[in-house]
C-alpha cells in the first residue's frame, strides 16, 4: 500500500457490537441550530442537535427529505452559505494533528482550509457528477493531493494510485476521463479523493443513492473496509434504512430538524421507540411472507407532511401526524431522554413505547 | 376474449449510436417475451441499462420496436395505424417516475386530470369535470386540489395526480415506470397501498417497472427480472423471492440490504464482480457470463434457453439450472 492510510488507529473489533471506541469523540456537535433566513422570518432547519462521532465508528444519520440531516452535517463542517446561518451550538473537533479540541464554528477561513481534507472530508450527494469532465482521474486526484499535502508531482502520482487501490479501481484507470467510468466507479473516485488528506472524519452524503443495488453493495464494502483499516469516524447521511442496517454502528433519526431518536443500530431496528422511527420502519415493504404471517398486508403510512418550522415549538413537531399524541404532546415539546437498558439509547417522545418490527 | 391482456413476443429494440462513438447499435431490449393476465400486476425488475423503461415505452408504442410484437387485447399494436393506435391508447395509460416533470406546471390539477378525457371522449364539460373530480377522489386527494397548480403540491400528492390522470379513463392496462422511486419511504408507502387498493377495486392489469425488489415483492403478482435487455427469470412473486434460481436474481436479492441489521449482517456476501457489459457489444452466450461465478465455456458459447422450474410457470435462463433440472 502506497498510502499512510495503511497506518491505522487501533480500533477494537467487537464482533456483533458497535465499533465505538471510548474516549474523546473526533467530532462533538452540541446543541447545533441552523436557520434559513427568509423574508418571512427564520425557518429552523436544524434544532439544537447533539451528536458525537467517535473514531472507528459509522453513524447513520437518517431522515426523509427536509429532515435537516444534510444541513446538520454541512453546518457542523462550516459549509453552509447564506441564507443558512448557524444560530447556536458548538462543534468541537479533536483529531490527529489537532490534539486539543477546537470549536470548528470559531475557526477562521484560513484555519478551515487547514482542516478540510486533512481532518474532515466530505463526499457530497451526487458527487460522482462533480468530476471535471475535461481532466483525467490522475490530474483530478493529484490536484487535490498537491493542494493539501507537501509532496512532489511524482509522490502525488504514487499517492493517487494508492488511493485507487483503496477503493478497488485498477490503476490503469488513472488515465481515464470521467465519462469513461460508470457511476459506481466515479463515486469511488470521489471517495478516493476525499481520502487524499487522510482525514479523521469522513462525511458521506447519500453515497449510494443514485446507484444500482449491486454497485451500492460494492461501495458499502469499501466503506466497511475503510472504517476497519483507517479507524476514521464516518458520518453516513442516508434516507435508506437498509444501508444503515448494513453498515452503521449507531443511528440518529432526525425529524423536522431535531434528533428524535438515537440508538445502537441493533436496538433501533429491533424496537424503535419514537413513533416516527417506528413509522419509517413500518413503511418499508420487507418480506411479503413475513407480512402475511404478521397479518400486515398494508404498509404503514405516516399521514400528513413534515412541518415548516418558523415559530419556536410549543408542541412535539410530530404530534399532528402521530397516533400516540396526547394533550401533553400538543402543549410541550418533548426533550431527548435516555431510555431502555443501554445508556446510549435516547428518544424525544412522551410515549416512547418500543414497537416490535416485522422481520425484513 | 380470454387469456392474457398483453402478450409481448420477442420484443427487440435497437438504438443507433452517434457515428463518432463507432456507429454501433445499442441493443437495449433483446428478444423479450412475457404476458400479463387480466387483473394481474407484473413487475419488471432490473438495474440501470437493463432495458426496463424501453420495454415499457415499446408496450405503449412511445417507441417503435425494431422487432417483435406487442399484442394488446388481441391486436398487435406495433402494426396498427396511427388513428387506431390513438383509440387503443385510451385503454392503456402510463404513470411516470418523476412527479415534478411529468405534470405541466401551468395547468391546474383539474385540467391535467381532465386532459385524457377531453382527448379521448366527446364528453360534455360537465361530464369531464365530474370524471376528473371522481378520479381525484379515487386517489385519496381532497377536491380542493383540483384548483391547484402542481408546484403547490407535495411529491406524493403530485404522484397521486399522475395516477388520477392515468386512471381517469378506467384503462385496462397501467404502465407504471418507477412511480415511487422519487418519493420518501413514508410517502411511498401511501402510493403503494393506493396502487394495490385501486388495482383491486378497478381490476386493471399493470406493468410495474422498478429497480426496487422490495417494492416489486410488495405489489406484484409475478415478477420478471431483466438483465442486459433480456429476461433472465420470471415467476410468481412467492416463488421468485423464496427460491430465486438465476445467479443474477440471486445476487440482486443478496445485494439489496435488508432493513434488519441482524439478518443483513448474517448474510453470505456473494457479490457480483464488475459491472454489466455494454449494450453495444453484449457478450456472446449468456449476458451474465463475464460476471457470473458459475460461468463455464458453455455459457460463453451458447445462450441459455428458458428452463421451467416449477408447475406455476417459474422459468429461468441458465445452463447451470438446466443441468440441475435434467440431472434430477
Amino acid at each position: 500500500m502506497n498510502t499512510d492510510l495503511g497506518n491505522p488507529v487501533p480500533v477494537p473489533a467487537e464482533p456483533g457490537g458497535s465499533g465505538r471506541s471510548s474516549g474523546v469523540p473526533v467530532l462533538s456537535i452540541r446543541d447545533l441550530s441552523v436557520a434559513y433566513r427568509t423574508g418571512a422570518g427564520d425557518v429552523r432547519a436544524v434544532d439544537k442537535v447533539t451528536v458525537d462521532l467517535h473514531a472507528g465508528e459509522v453513524v447513520g444519520l437518517v431522515g426523509e427529505s427536509g429532515s435537516g440531516k444534510s444541513t446538520l452535517a454541512y453546518g457542523a463542517t462550516r459549509l453552509l452559505r447564506a441564507p443558512a446561518v448557524i444560530t447556536s451550538g458548538t462543534v468541537h473537533y479533536q483529531g490527529r494533528r489537532v490534539r486539543t479540541p477546537v470549536d470548528v464554528l470559531e475557526l477562521s477561513a484560513d484555519q478551515l482550509v487547514g482542516m478540510r481534507w486533512r481532518e474532515i472530508a466530505i463526499v457530497f450527494q451526487s458527487a460522482m457528477n462533480a468530476l471535471n469532465p475535461v481532466l483525467n482521474i490522475h490530474d483530478q486526484l493529484t490536484d487535490v493531493i498537491r493542494a493539501h499535502l507537501p509532496v512532489t508531482r511524482r509522490e502525488a502520482t504514487d499517492k493517487a494510485a494508492g488511493l485507487l487501490d483503496l477503493v478497488g479501481i485498477p490503476r490503469t484507470r488513472l488515465r481515464s476521463y470521467p465519462h469513461e467510468l460508470s457511476g459506481g466507479m466515479r463515486q469511488r473516485v470521489m471517495i478516493a479523493m476525499a481520502l487524499a488528506g487522510e482525514p479523521k472524519l469522513l462525511v458521506l452524503d447519500e453515497p449510494t443513492t443514485a446507484l444500482d443495488v449491486t454497485t451500492q453493495a460494492q461501495i458499502l464494502d469499501i466503506v466497511r473496509d475503510l472504517r476497519s483499516r483507517t479507524g476514521m469516524a464516518i458520518l453516513l447521511i442516508t434516507h435508506d434504512l437498509g444501508v444503515v442496517a448494513d453498515i452503521a454502528d449507531r443511528i440518529v433519526v432526525m425529524y423536522a430538524g431535531a434528533k428524535v431518536e438515537e440508538a445502537d443500530v441493533y436496538d433501533l431496528f429491533r424496537a424503535p421507540r419514537h413513533p416516527y422511527a417506528a413509522g419509517l420502519l413500518g413503511a418499508l415493504p420487507g418480506s411479503a411472507v413475513a407480512r402475511r404471517e404478521a397479518g400486515q398486508l398494508r404498509l404503514a403510512e405516516i399521514p400528513g407532511m413534515v412541518p415548516v418550522l418558523r415559530a419556536p415549538l410549543e408542541s412535539c413537531a410530530f404530534a399532528p401526524r402521530c397516533q400516540r399524541a396526547t394533550d401533553q404532546c400538543r402543549v410541550q415539546p418533548p426533550l431527548l431522554t435516555p431510555c431502555g437498558p443501554a445508556d446510549d439509547h435516547a428518544v424525544a417522545c412522551f410515549h416512547p413505547e418500543p414497537v416490535a418490527t416485522v422481520p425484513a | 376474449m380470454t387469456g392474457a391482456l398483453l402478450e409481448v413476443e420477442r420484443l427487440t429494440m435497437e438504438f443507433r449510436t452517434h457515428r463518432g462513438t463507432g456507429g454501433g447499435r445499442v441493443q437495449a431490449v433483446r428478444g423479450v417475451s412475457f404476458t400479463i393476465g387480466r387483473g394481474e400486476i407484473l413487475g419488471l425488475v432490473g438495474e440501470t441499462g437493463s432495458g426496463k423503461t424501453t420495454v415499457g415505452k415499446c408496450v405503449v408504442r412511445l417507441l417503435n420496436p425494431s422487432a417483435g410484437t406487442v399484442t394488446f387485447d388481441g391486436q398487435d399494436i406495433t402494426r396498427v395505424p396511427r388513428g387506431k393506435l390513438r383509440q387503443l391508447r385510451a385503454r392503456f395509460q402510463m404513470v411516470f417516475q418523476d412527479p415534478y416533470s411529468s405534470l405541466d406546471p401551468r395547468m391546474t390539477v383539474a385540467r391535467i386530470v381532465a386532459e385524457p378525457v377531453r382527448a379521448h371522449t366527446a364528453d360534455s364539460v360537465t361530464e369531464v369535470r365530474a370524471k376528473a373530480a371522481k378520479a381525484i377522489e379515487r386517489v385519496g386527494l381532497p377536491p380542493g386540489v383540483l384548483q391547484r397548480l402542481p408546484h403547490e403540491l407535495s411529491g406524493g400528492q403530485r404522484q397521486r395526480v399522475g395516477l388520477a390522470r392515468a386512471l381517469v379513463l378506467e384503462p385496462q392496462l397501467l404502465i407504471a415506470d418507477e412511480p415511487v422511486s422519487a418519493l420518501d419511504v413514508s410517502v411511498r408507502a401511501g402510493i403503494l397501498n393506493l396502487l394495490a387498493d385501486l388495482q383491486r377495486s378497478m381490476g386493471f392489469s399493470c406493468l410495474f417497472i422498478t429497480h426496487d425488489l422490495s417494492v416489486a415483492e410488495f405489489l406484484c403478482d409475478r415478477v420478471a427480472v431483466l438483465y442486459l435487455g433480456e429476461i433472465v427469470e420470471v415467476g410468481t412473486r412467492d416463488e421468485l423471492f423464496a427460491d430465486p434460481r438465476h445467479p443474477y436474481t440471486q445476487s440482486l436479492l443478496a445485494a439489496a440490504p435488508l432493513p434488519d441489521p441482524v439478518r443483513q449482517r448474517g448474510r453470505a456476501g456473494a457479490r457480483l464482480s464488475g459491472e454489466p457489459a455494454s449494450n453495444v457489444t453484449p457478450p456472446p452466450g449468456c449476458g451474465l457470463n463475464p460476471r457470473c461465478p458459475l460461468a463455464d465455456d458453455r455459457c460463453v458459447a451458447e445462450a441459455p434457453a428458458f428452463t421451467v422450474v416449477s408447475a406455476f410457470g417459474h422459468m429461468t435462463r441458465c445452463h447451470r439450472v438446466q443441468e440441475q433440472q435434467s440431472g434430477q
